[in-house]
């Protein structure tokens, strides 16, 4: 390239807009590389033409447009699409509703019957660490049949040896000075 | 990693470079439009076969451009003309329908390049797959088609290493035959950024082919 010539981007946009540079139509050497580069150019779209044209013969894009138009029809049949200003909020199913309620409702029967079972079947045991003397005297609650029962239940707790409340009354030995009814409680 | 195609791009006021084509084929899609607005599907349907007709080849070309490969070509044609159909009332008026179409098509051919590229980093397939290219239709003699094969298969190669803009530029360009402002509205470049990408694709093929 002598001092002069047209650069590669000014031959580029020569080419992409068919400007007719003053320059160019005195030089040959730059003639020569537009024809170049516009060879290039036909070169690689004949290719791309032989290409497609072997990808894609004509009964292939026939085919290809019959499959086309098929699927807007199957889409069609399938798929209402909205208008978004028209979309109403979706009320709840009337038939997902009572399946839930009825869901729940038997998961709350059968947790209740099943810890009611576990309950009464087993034991209470004290706890390792617990006192005894509050383990034993102490009925769990499932054990309350009745309004009598609670009583009974409430009165032997408070009738009950208190061994642990006993060792707080010790460590205040002149409350009874105060309230003699302190040495009423067994 | 290709860039999708932003859908709202800011309006350009040049128009696009084909005249004749975009404008009936604008022509055509806002009356599908109006017919689906209107509640009329069936006829919006028969209406958009003459859409399909007159953008069907192009649309091959441009997704074979990015795609290489016929069977998916025709499923990225197929899901963009099944887009398009779909959402046909958001359609802007205001711009070519051709443009808007191109964009769908391409950002489906984008996705179907990054899952493809995702595939290939967990299976690769051998270098030379013979899977890659149709076999032939008609073609002169058996010497012609092995020499025009193996020069599609090198730009074919050549085409994968372009950095993705250039390559759209150049598919845009050079591959489906669009204008350069056709090319900068679909794109949303300026036209001098469009010759820019094309410059250097062209520069770069050419060194690559020419070896």
């Amino acid at each position: 390239m002598s001092h002069g010539d047209l650069s590669e981007t000014r031959l580029h946009e020569c080419l992409e807009t068919g400007h007719a540079d003053a320059h160019l139509a005195a030089c040959d050497g730059c003639q020569r590389c537009l024809a170049e580069l516009g060879g290039f150019t036909g070169v690689v779209r004949a290719t791309e033409d032989a290409a497609f044209a072997r990808a894609f013969p004509e009964a292939r894009i026939a085919a290809s447009r019959q499959r086309v138009l098929a699927a807007i029809d199957e889409q069609r049949a399938a798929r209402v699409v909205p208008f978004p200003g028209a979309v109403q909020p979706s009320a709840p199913s009337l038939r997902a509703r009572p399946r839930w309620m009825a869901a729940a409702t038997a998961g709350l029967i059968i947790g209740l019957a099943l810890g009611r079972w576990t309950q009464s079947s087993t034991p209470v045991q004290p706890a390792p660490g617990g006192s005894p003397a509050i383990s034993a005297s102490v009925q769990p609650a499932a054990f309350v049949r009745g309004e009598d029962d609670l009583l009974d239940a409430i009165e032997s707790v408070r009738l009950g040896p208190i061994a642990g409340l006993r060792s707080l009354h010790e460590l205040t030995p002149l409350a009874e000075q105060y309230d003699p009814a302190w040495r009423a409680v067994p | 990693m290709p860039k999708r195609l932003r859908s709202p791009v800011p309006l350009v006021a040049a128009p696009a470079a084909e005249p004749s084509a975009p404008s009936d084929v604008s022509r055509v899609a806002s009356e599908v439009k109006r017919l689906l607005v209107a509640g009329h599907r069936d006829e919006a349907r028969e209406r958009f076969t003459a859409l399909v007709d007159l953008l069907h080849r192009r649309a091959l070309r441009v997704a074979y451009g990015y795609l290489r490969e016929a069977a998916e070509t025709e499923e990225a044609v197929q899901d963009a003309f099944v887009k398009v159909f779909l959402h046909m009332p958001s359609y802007s008026e205001t711009r070519p329908f051709e443009v808007w179409f191109n964009r769908i098509l391409i950002n489906g051919c984008l996705d179907r390049q990054k899952a493809r590229g995702r595939r290939l980093r967990w299976a690769l397939p051998p270098p030379n797959d013979p899977a890659r290219f149709e076999p032939a239709s008609t073609a002169p003699s058996p010497e012609a088609r092995l020499l025009s094969k193996a020069a599609a298969g090198r730009l074919s190669d050549a085409l994968a290493t372009l950095p993705p803009r250039q390559r759209q530029v150049f598919v845009l360009r050079y591959l489906s035959s669009h204008s350069p402002a056709y090319v900068s509205d679909v794109l949303g470049l300026t036209e001098a950024t469009v010759r820019v990408h094309l410059f250097r694709a062209l520069r770069r093929l050419r060194g690559l082919l020419e070896r």
